[in-house]
């Protein structure tokens, strides 16, 4: 078979359908024979065939359903795009039930394949940082990776199978340092995690410096409160405290710089709850009361970070805003507050 | 007979002539005496390009003269004593070759030379005529035949064409050979054949050339010659065309371009007059049009022109193209009352007629400004509302009309993608993305013609042959609570925070064969990158 038409197929059974809907087939691993074809299938002209075509426009619809209106969303543009997928591909085979039950050598073989493709296509990407961000086709580079993998937050097992792929996949410990699958994810495919929705946790340490990128915190922020703002706030809170615990054990994994852009997220979020409802509605859960109060806490700690220069600016946007941190103060309570100050302790070093 | 003139000489010989205090002798006249009517206007073109002969117009005459052989000639005569004017003067006829002389009726003896510093005396003859010329080459009596009046002399007279035309006249000459960038014209004035004004009004309008109409006063005057050419069609006077337009217009049959030359003298481009027309200033009434074309003699005269703004010519209407399931009307709708305040008896108003039709080529490639909402959509637009960004939410705003929520401002619109997209042609002014106003204006005639005020939105929904008009006034910043008050009224179900389902994707694994496992044998964990 040629490589085009075995790419072609594959593109039919797994990619489409993990994009668009339906029975999305996970077959015998892609390893990197078969992610080699794929690359030589791109070269060949897979996005001009029927089933290249169809893809573009279902990458189209991903992007389009974020406001994203773009048309150039070639596979030949980003082909490690197709590498994450592919490698996907063989991370399912994991769950399947002849991968359940490959040997141990075997399957340490094919973690390690698994781990040495995400590290490959993460290495495509540049590092993040303010002068990358000024680079405008960074951005687009993660556009297209995000619309070729964003169907894997759609993708359920077959009905009778047991477990999920929140519980299952991505904790798959994939080196000696136990990091998991969704760490090598936030290196290849940042949007990926970024723009996960709910349960998990949208934010992870890895994903910091990307924020650095205005176009990508603007994503990230819009993005994430269209799932609700009460669910957005509660998630972004719990992120930074769970980021705030893993720094405490590796103090040197954030500048300065990047723990105030992790504030300043957090804020951005806050300031957009402020403007559509300046008055916070009453806390039910535990984790929202967090939330409320890590913004109070950044409020009193930097109040430049909780306050933006511009919104300050504004006489009617700022008493606004200083409206609703006085609100997010009162709700957590005095007790709350010392508390999150204790615990984010690392967060606040050196601001 | 003439002999040179000292200083301070107290008497004449010839009654008349008395020298000036710089010792020149001067009389009260002077005279020229012209062979033919060509050096006739060439002294008076050069008279005309030296002096001001408005100065000179009141005592300038010219007579046909004949000597005793009959032969006519022509005799320009002034009063003037100056000799410092005379000395300008002389300087003149020597170019033409005609002698001046100085004096006073009937003896004029030759103006001072090289022979004569101070000038000459003479023996005067004992039966001058009329008048007699003393000059060193002769002396001559003449018979007066009649006189020439200066306006009879120019109503015989023709326009010189300028070499390289019309279009040599519109376009800069070459310095150096560089080409210099061509400059329109301040003021220029425009006949044409009846019929075709009303195009070519309808035209320079279209290009926003500030023109206006001039309907000359077809009553007749006491003053004005019965003889007289006169011109009843009207003019049309430009300011600052621009020269594509002017050479467009040109190429058109009967329509004739004429530039200004002094006050109410009009002299068609691409040609010159021989005599410098405005120092002649004073020949002509105020108020009137004198128009000079080429290949014509004369002039003709368009009295005392009434002036019309173009702008209160025109009458513009509204049509909708049909669509294609016959949906449109047809039916011409005015959009606002004709108004004409001042009363006239020509000409009709110009009917412009807008149009909106389907745009030939697609949408432009201008982003659109607006988009109109469906009420049935705005639960899509809450959702969607998180998507914009701070600046665009600041600078958008929205109207509730009855087919929708209107929302503009800039081109943040294209993310409202629930809606009916709407270009902006000139500022407020609204058409749908696929269609265009017919003919294409700039955007101020545009809002002239459609009386759009400042504070107006006006805004052509497909379909509909009446354009909306709103107030901006009534419009808010496009807000989450604007939108959430609106759907309240509007009875639309929200769900906060929702996103759009999308169909679930069911991994399915297929069941291998022993074969197919093949790739999976050799698998085993390297050591290379451990």
């Amino acid at each position: 078979m040629k490589d085009l038409d075995w790419a072609t197929t594959l593109l039919v059974r797994f990619v489409l359908p993990l994009l668009t809907g339906g029975q999305a087939i996970v077959s015998v691993p892609l390893l990197g024979k078969g992610i080699d074809r794929l690359l030589r299938a791109i070269d060949a002209g897979l996005d001009h065939s029927t089933q290249g075509q169809r893809l573009s426009e279902a990458r189209r619809q991903v992007l389009a359903a974020l406001g994203i209106l773009t048309n150039s969303v070639e596979l030949a543009s980003d082909p490690d795009g197709l590498r994450i997928v592919a490698t996907l591909h063989d991370t399912l085979f994991l769950q399947h039930p002849y991968g359940k039950t490959l040997s141990a050598s075997r399957r340490a073989g094919l973690i390690q394949h698994i781990r040495r493709q995400l590290v490959i296509a993460s290495e495509s990407l540049p590092e993040p940082s303010p002068e990358t961000a000024r680079d405008g086709a960074i951005y687009q580079k993660l556009l297209l990776r995000y619309s070729l993998c964003a169907g894997l937050w759609n993708a359920k097992p077959k009905l009778g199978s047991s477990g999920s792929l929140e519980a299952d996949v991505l904790p798959l410990v994939l080196d000696a340092d136990d990091k998991p699958l969704a760490r090598y994810l936030a290196h290849c495919c940042p949007l990926l995690l970024l723009l996960r929705p709910p349960p998990g946790l949208p934010l992870l340490i890895e994903l910091i410096p990307w924020l650095q990128l205005p176009q990508v915190t603007r994503l990230f922020v819009s993005t994430q409160l269209r799932h609700g703002v009460t669910q957005a706030l509660s998630r972004i809170g719990s992120s930074l405290l769970l980021i705030a615990q893993q720094l405490a054990e590796h103090p040197d994994a954030l500048s300065t710089n990047e723990r105030k852009t992790l504030w300043t997220v957090l804020s951005l979020f806050h300031l957009r709850a402020a403007l559509m409802d300046p008055q916070p509605t009453t806390p039910p859960d535990e984790s929202l009361r967090n939330a409320l109060a890590l913004y109070a806490l950044i409020a009193r700690t930097v109040p430049a970070l909780a306050l933006p220069a511009d919104v300050g600016h504004d006489q009617r946007l700022s008493s606004r805003v200083l409206h609703y941190q006085q609100a997010c103060s009162e709700r957590a309570g005095m007790n709350r507050l010392s508390q999150m100050r204790e615990r984010c302790a690392p967060l606040l070093q050196g601001l | 007979m003439l002999e040179p003139v000292a200083r301070n000489k107290l008497s004449f010989r010839v009654l008349g002539l008395f020298q000036d205090g710089r010792g020149v002798v001067v009389g009260q006249a002077a005279a020229i005496l012209l062979l033919s009517v060509e050096r006739v206007v060439s002294m008076l073109r050069l008279l005309s390009e030296e002096l001001s002969l408005d100065d000179l117009l009141p005592t300038l005459r010219i007579n046909v003269v004949e000597n005793t052989l009959r032969a006519s000639s022509y005799l320009l005569s002034v009063q003037t004593s100056d000799s410092l004017l005379l000395d300008r003067v002389a300087r003149l006829t020597r170019l033409v070759g005609a002698p001046l002389c100085v004096g006073s009726s009937p003896h004029f003896v030759a103006y001072r030379d090289e022979r004569a510093p101070l000038g000459y005396d003479a023996q005067p003859l004992s039966e001058p005529g009329d008048l007699t010329l003393y000059t060193p080459s002769f002396v001559q009596s003449y018979r007066r035949v009649r006189e020439l009046r200066l306006t009879q002399l120019i109503a015989q007279l023709q326009l010189l064409p300028l070499p390289g035309g019309l279009r040599a006249a519109l376009s800069q000459p070459d310095l150096d050979g560089i080409g210099q960038k061509t400059a329109s014209p301040s003021e220029l004035y425009l006949t044409c054949g009846r019929g075709l004004s009303e195009p070519i009004l309808r035209a320079l309008w279209q290009h926003g050339t500030d023109a206006e109409l001039l309907v000359p006063d077809s009553l007749p005057r006491p003053d004005v010659l019965e003889g007289e050419q006169r011109s009843h069609d009207p003019l049309i006077r430009m300011s600052s065309p621009s020269v594509e337009l002017l050479l467009r217009l040109s190429s058109l049959p009967t329509v004739r371009l004429l530039r200004p030359e002094g006050v109410g003298i009009l002299i068609e481009l691409g040609f010159a007059h021989p005599l410098r027309l405005s120092s002649l200033q004073s020949l002509f009434p105020s108020g009137d049009l004198l128009l000079f074309y080429g290949g014509a003699r004369g002039f003709v005269r368009a009295k005392t022109p009434s002036r019309i703004p173009l702008v209160r010519l025109i009458s513009p209407t509204l049509t909708i193209d049909k669509q294609a399931d016959g949906s449109a009307t047809e039916r011409p709708v005015p959009l606002h009352p004709f108004l004409l305040t001042t009363a006239t008896t020509k000409p009709l108003p110009i009917a412009i007629s807008l149009r909106l039709g389907q745009r030939p080529g697609g949408s432009t490639s201008r982003p659109p400004t607006a988009t109109l909402i469906p009420w049935h959509r705005l639960a899509t637009l809450l959702r969607l509302f998180g998507l914009l960004s701070g600046d665009a939410l600041w600078s958008l705003r929205a109207v509730g009309l009855p087919s929708g929520l209107f929302v503009f401002g800039n081109d943040s619109v294209q993310h409202l993608v629930s809606g009916q997209l709407l270009d902006e042609p000139a500022p407020l002014l609204f058409v749908p993305r696929s269609h265009q106003l017919l003919p294409e204006l700039p955007p101020e005639q545009l809002r002239s013609l459609l009386s759009q005020g400042e504070d107006q939105l006006i805004v052509f929904l497909p379909g509909d042959a009446q354009p909306l008009s709103v107030s901006r006034s009534h419009s808010q910043p496009l807000s989450l609570k604007l939108l959430s008050g609106l759907a309240s009224k509007q009875g639309v179900a929200l769900m906060p925070g929702s996103m759009q389902p999308v169909e679930a994707t069911q991994l399915d694994y297929e069941p291998l064969s022993f074969f197919s496992t093949m790739p999976l044998w050799g698998l085993s964990r390297s050591k290379e990158d451990e």
